[in-house]
């Protein structure tokens, strides 16, 4: 059951949505969380549901869906966390998503929270959401904020204008909460009976033509202004960075100068900084190196620990199965191949996501992250695409598959596009494999070459982009339409909690799912037949195959098979090389020295590996990531073709140039 | 006694004239996205700044700060008061 990708908006869409499974399908009446983006919805739906959630796709769509299970007194509900977005009446994914849920009738109540520090701006969708379904709670979040700030709101007056209970709440000290509760039980109660007797959707449905559409935001609007302006009082204007209203008192002054300055504000000036003409890109720079360095270095000793740990454990699993007697062609695969491997997967993987995907929800937290994109938007749009491009290529040095995941926050084709060219960002699986082979073999040069290969990357990647939005994806191009929120202190439990829990969890189980099958074959083609040694095996014969491929891009047979075993996970080249190169038998014996895999190499032959490796083709997981985020083969088979193809090109460009440099 | 007034597209706004009015917004695909934003007639913008590269450009409007490129910004026309 896929729903179409937009529908008129006055269709009375009755479809019932299918509960996630394992989230608790009958949990009782279903409660939706409506919003706007930072309303503060999520950490409202982490304090009433805790840990009984699941997060999934809307059917058909690339849209999170996240839903919970609340228990208040022997009472149960399924709690939907609805797309946060700015307006339903539009036709982006997300707004499609939570009009259709509303629409369908199927929850019990509606709770929509708003931020009670910027009340005219999300009474919008307050008041939008009121005409798809009247059974809504507005939750006025952000109470302890606006109490600092010394901003009075009075809720009963706001609860008569909008004709439905108003219950101010804290998401994050968690005061107000037990009365949302209590009122939620009651509403639940009192329209929930409706529900079950088939009394849905008695909402008077939305505007569909584009001019009535635009008539009633502005009556929306006007509705939104003149309510907050009568419900509130108080509150330094200016305090927070671009939160000063320009919209009260207009006073007709000739340039509007001085008086509308926010002189003393943090967030300006902060901004004039981190966006102006002389800092951002240094600092932009710095910011990139300093989240690599502190990743690698950080992880270093983290992935050393468990690395050993795995060792010990496939030392110890070695010694039982021999001593059990099981013969070599299982205790190979299983111990040489599965255990090793995928002991490298997660011994390198587990800290650098952690420690890198922590750092990147620091900075997404503290409202740096927009700035990002702001600040380079006229780069990538010279490329065809915009500033949030930028950032899913910042979560791509994690990991491209929540950089291919990460996406979604653009519209088409712009998502698409950057979908199939997040792999020619290094993810730090291979900067993990690329630095230390570097540093070992061009010494102190190493960090320089590593430069190189990342600026090539970067090159790599735009012009993929270029390729993409000029040749492939033409037509219309959306614009670039962002808020950018005051700065603000991240909380450092919450950012580290859902990281871990939302990132670094499941991509690390994707990962040895993947992982732990093709570590068994690559142990097989390194082994069988066997009996007329390395150049006898699968491997050996593969090796032989692509040698005359290697030589125009100078690079041995060998290292090509080693990169072609990493698209199992780009970890475990290493283990790969020393096994085609026939320095080990298993992937086990590899972590030796680094030094012997390259020794006898020119230094070209050195760099066009590295160069090749890091551009070739995205991981298997990443390559499953891009299908599911297309569905498509032909985009997921151009997404492997694109970074082949110009991994193919700049090292036979680099062999060219350093041949005829001399190297 | 009001001042006279002109009406110039949001993209002239700049460090010199900093506020405007909005009157009216152009056709375009991201006409809706501007008004679910509060880009709609009567309310006040003010430009904040540019970005380092010039483009795109950030406007405060209804106590958020909204960056949109030029090519929209020129499609929102804003009345200010005659120089
Ligand atoms: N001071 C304060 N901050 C809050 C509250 N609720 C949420 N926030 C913050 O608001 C930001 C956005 O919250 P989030 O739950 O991610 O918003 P969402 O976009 O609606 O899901 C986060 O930085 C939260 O820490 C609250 O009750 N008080
Ligand atoms: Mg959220």
């Amino acid at each position: 059951m896929i729903p179409r990708k937009s529908k008129p908006l006055a269709a009375g869409c009755h479809r019932a949505f299918p509960a996630i499974p394992g989230a608790g399908g009958s949990a009782g009446p279903t409660i939706a969380l409506a919003g706007n983006p930072n309303a503060g919805k999520s950490t409202l739906f982490n304090r009433l549901v805790g840990g009984r959630q699941h997060v999934g796709n809307w059917p058909g769509k690339t849209v999170e869906r996240a839903e919970g299970r609340l228990v208040v007194e022997n009472n149960s509900f399924r709690v939907v966390d609805l797309p946060g977005t700015y307006s339903l009446f539009a036709d982006t994914p997300e707004e499609v998503v939570a009009r259709d849920f509303l629409l369908g009738g199927e929850a019990a109540v509606t709770v929509v929270t708003v931020d009670s520090t910027n009340l005219e701006r999300h009474l919008y969708l307050a008041r939008q959401t009121l005409l798809l379904t009247g059974r809504v709670v507005v939750a006025l979040n952000k109470m302890d904020l606006a109490d600092s700030m010394g901003i009075r709101i009075d809720c009963e007056d706001l609860a008569v204008r909008l004709g439905v209970p108003v219950v101010p709440v804290s998401a994050v000290t968690g005061s107000g909460i037990p009365r949302l509760l209590k009122v939620l039980g009651e509403a639940a109660e009192a329209w929930g009976e409706g529900v079950r007797n088939g009394r849905r959707g008695e909402s008077s449905g939305l505007p569909s033509g584009r001019a009535d559409r635009e008539r009633m935001a502005l009556e929306l609007h006007r509705w939104s202004r003149d309510t907050a302006a009568a419900v509130s009082a108080g509150g330094a204007r200016g305090m927070r960075g671009c939160s000063r209203d320009a919209g009260r008192d207009p006073e007709w002054e000739p340039s509007g100068g001085e008086s509308s300055r926010t002189a003393g504000d943090f967030s300006a000036r902060l901004d004039r900084v981190v966006t102006g003409r002389w800092f951002a890109f240094p600092l932009m720079a710095v910011l990139f190196g300093a989240v690599l360095w502190l990743t690698m270095f950080g992880a270093a000793p983290l992935s050393a620990l468990l690395d050993r740990g795995f060792s010990a454990a496939a030392a110890l699993a070695e010694a039982g199965l021999r001593s059990a007697g099981a013969p070599g062609w299982i205790l190979g695969p299983l111990v040489d191949g599965m255990l090793v491997g995928v002991g490298k997967v997660i011994s390198v993987m587990l800290p650098t996501m952690a420690i890198f995907f922590v750092l990147i929800a620091l900075l997404e937290e503290s409202g740096l992250v927009p700035r990002l994109a702001f600040n380079a938007d006229r780069l990538f749009q010279a490329a065809g695409t915009q500033g949030k491009h930028c950032l899913s290529c910042l979560a791509g040095l994690g990991c491209n598959v929540p950089g291919v995941m990460s996406a979604r926050i653009m519209k088409e084709p712009h998502r698409t596009i950057a979908v199939l060219t997040n792999s020619l960002v290094p993810c730090n699986g291979r900067l993990g494999v690329i630095l230390p082979l570097s540093l070992v073999f061009f010494g102190s040069g190493g960090v320089g070459v590593v430069a190189g290969i990342l600026l090539i990357s970067a090159a790599a990647m735009l012009l993929g982009t270029l390729f993409l939005s000029r040749v492939v994806f033409r037509g219309v191009q959306p614009g670039f339409i962002m808020e950018l929120p005051p700065y603000r202190w991240p909380n450092f439990r919450t950012v580290v909690l859902r990281t871990l829990r939302e990132r670094v969890i499941q991509v690390l189980g994707r990962a040895v799912t993947v992982a732990a099958p093709v570590t068994i074959l690559i142990w097989f083609m390194a082994n069988y037949p066997a009996g007329a040694g390395f150049e006898g095996t699968a491997a050996g014969r593969l090796t032989a195959f692509l040698g005359p491929l290697g030589t125009p891009l100078g690079i041995p047979g060998h290292a090509l098979t080693a990169v072609l075993f990493s698209l199992a996970a780009k970890e475990i080249v290493v283990g790969a090389l020393a096994i085609t190169g026939g320095l080990a038998a298993s992937l086990r014996g590899s972590g030796a020295d680094p030094a012997s895999l390259l020794a006898g190499w020119s230094a070209l032959e050195a760099f066009n590996f590295l160069l090749f490796f890091t551009l070739f083709m995205p991981c298997l997981l990443t390559a499953m990531t891009m299908f599911r985020e297309t569905r498509s083969w032909r985009l997921t088979a151009l997404g492997l073709a694109l970074p082949f193809g110009l991994a193919y090109l700049f090292t036979l460009a680099s062999y060219r140039i350093g041949l005829v440099l001399g190297l | 006694m009001l001042p006279a007034r002109r009406i110039v597209p949001l993209s002239t706004l700049g460090p010199g004239r900093r506020r405007g009015r909005i009157a009216r917004i152009e056709g375009g695909p991201w006409v809706q996205r501007l008004l679910d934003l509060g880009m709609v007639p009567e309310t006040w913008v003010e430009f904040v700044r540019r970005a380092p590269l010039g483009d795109p450009l950030a406007y405060r409007i209804r106590g958020t700060c909204v960056a949109l490129r030029r090519r929209e910004a020129s499609a929102v026309f804003v009345e200010v008061p005659e120089e």
